[in-house]
């Protein structure tokens, strides 16, 4: 594989975007530097990414580590503030939890 | 009468609604809120790069990002300068620096708080050998041949790129490492620049494997599989014992965070070209 608008490839791409968009700060991905660059590059190597002697699928190979990074370090930081100790449970949360209800709380 | 299974079931379903909704709330998903560290608010609005001469340096707003040292954080390339402005870009409420790889491997190779040279670390990593995961094979029967038919390849890989011959071990005692694998790979380490030795070393560590990053390095494994064959032994007990989320899967997205951060930083030091667009005039000789 060695052009950058093989399927493969631009599966990658659209996985690098859709993080990019889970990510950023600004919603929308026009304004979004590091987007704007990618496509830029798929642009570029479009043809092949056999450049300079580089090696075959050097772009792609870049492309999914950059996803990876992306995509786990997202997921760490979800499964961790799914699962890290919050302190102690207010009364009312535990209330809550038991299917109870305070005596000033709405009936 | 209340049947007491029948409430029983009703906590726990009350338990699961509890938890569902903490996941979607937006602000207890900021993980940061409860840290055991101190973390900074987020106090920039855009982040952005900026060129100079040969370098690359990040901005926030218009301040320069610098290393805790106090120095301007400069990188060689624009990707990598790029992907550290989107790493910071991602933070929400407050800064999460213990997640920002890239950022940390950057500012590690500037600043080198533990004063090593390229040397220093070569050595450490050519000693690291000796104790790679990929040459114990376990005693265990059933899980020896799953590490023969995943390790197998791998190690082939490694013999035939290196033109060594590397041999494995079982039980604990260290496999003999050759002097002249010892050699091939001190000159392999030796020709990266400081920075993306340092990487290599990171990623090293999280493997527990150089020859795993090697193959990552030389792009015949991606961060996903190399992370997959350095845990082999941990995902044929979660095969037999069960899945746990807040251990394995998280021990799985750190690690693999990690390698790929260290194998951005080890590829962008690498290239350090400056590509010309040919010119309408070139196309024609």
């Amino acid at each position: 594989m060695a052009s950058l608008s093989s399927k493969p490839a631009l599966v990658t791409l659209r996985q690098v975007l859709s993080e990019l968009r889970k990510q950023a700060n600004s919603k929308k991905l026009a304004e979004n530097q590091m987007a704007r660059y990618i496509l830029n590059q798929y642009r570029k190597h479009q043809t092949t990414d056999q450049q300079l002697c580089k090696a075959a699928d050097e772009m792609h190979f870049k492309a999914k580590t950059y996803y990876d990074y992306l995509h786990f370090s997202r997921r760490y930081k979800e499964i961790n503030s799914e699962f890290k100790g919050k302190g102690e449970r207010s009364v009312d949360d535990t209330a809550r939890m038991v299917g109870f209800k305070l005596p000033h709380d709405p009936k | 009468m209340l049947n007491p299974i029948n409430v029983h079931c009703k906590m726990f379903s009350v338990i699961n609604i509890i938890k569902k909704t903490n996941v979607i709330n937006p602000q207890i998903f900021d993980a940061v809120k409860h840290r055991c560290y101190a973390t900074h608010k987020r106090f920039y609005r855009r982040t952005d790069i900026v060129q100079n001469e040969k370098s690359w340096e990040i901005t926030l707003d218009h301040r320069r990002l610098k290393t805790p040292n106090g120095r301007v954080l400069t990188v060689n390339t624009e990707p990598l300068a790029r992907a550290i402005a989107a790493e910071w870009d991602a933070q929400v409420e407050y800064i999460s620096q213990p997640t920002m790889h890239l950022t940390a491997l950057c500012n590690t190779a500037l600043d080198n708080p533990g004063k090593l040279n390229s040397h220093d670390i070569a050595s450490y990593l050519v000693d690291f050998i000796a104790t790679d995961t990929l040459l114990f094979y376990s005693e265990e029967e059933e899980l020896k041949k799953l590490q023969e038919k995943k390790w197998g390849p791998v190690l082939e890989w490694f013999n035939k790129r290196f033109e060594v011959k590397q041999v494995v071990t079982k039980g604990l005692e260290l496999p003999p490492i050759a002097t002249n694998t010892r050699a091939v790979l001190a000159r392999y380490f030796l020709s990266y620049d400081f920075p993306a030795l340092n990487a290599m070393c990171f990623g090293i560590e999280a493997l527990k494997s150089p020859i795993l990053m090697l193959a990552c390095v030389d792009r015949y494994l991606d961060p996903k599989e190399a992370v997959l064959l350095a845990r082999l032994e941990e995902e044929f007990q979660v095969m037999r014992w069960g899945r746990v989320p807040w251990a394995h899967e998280l021990n799985q997205a750190e690690l693999t965070a990690r390698v790929a951060a260290s194998l951005i930083v080890i590829h962008s030091s690498s290239e350090r070209h400056s590509a010309a667009n040919k010119s309408q005039g070139d196309r024609n000789v």
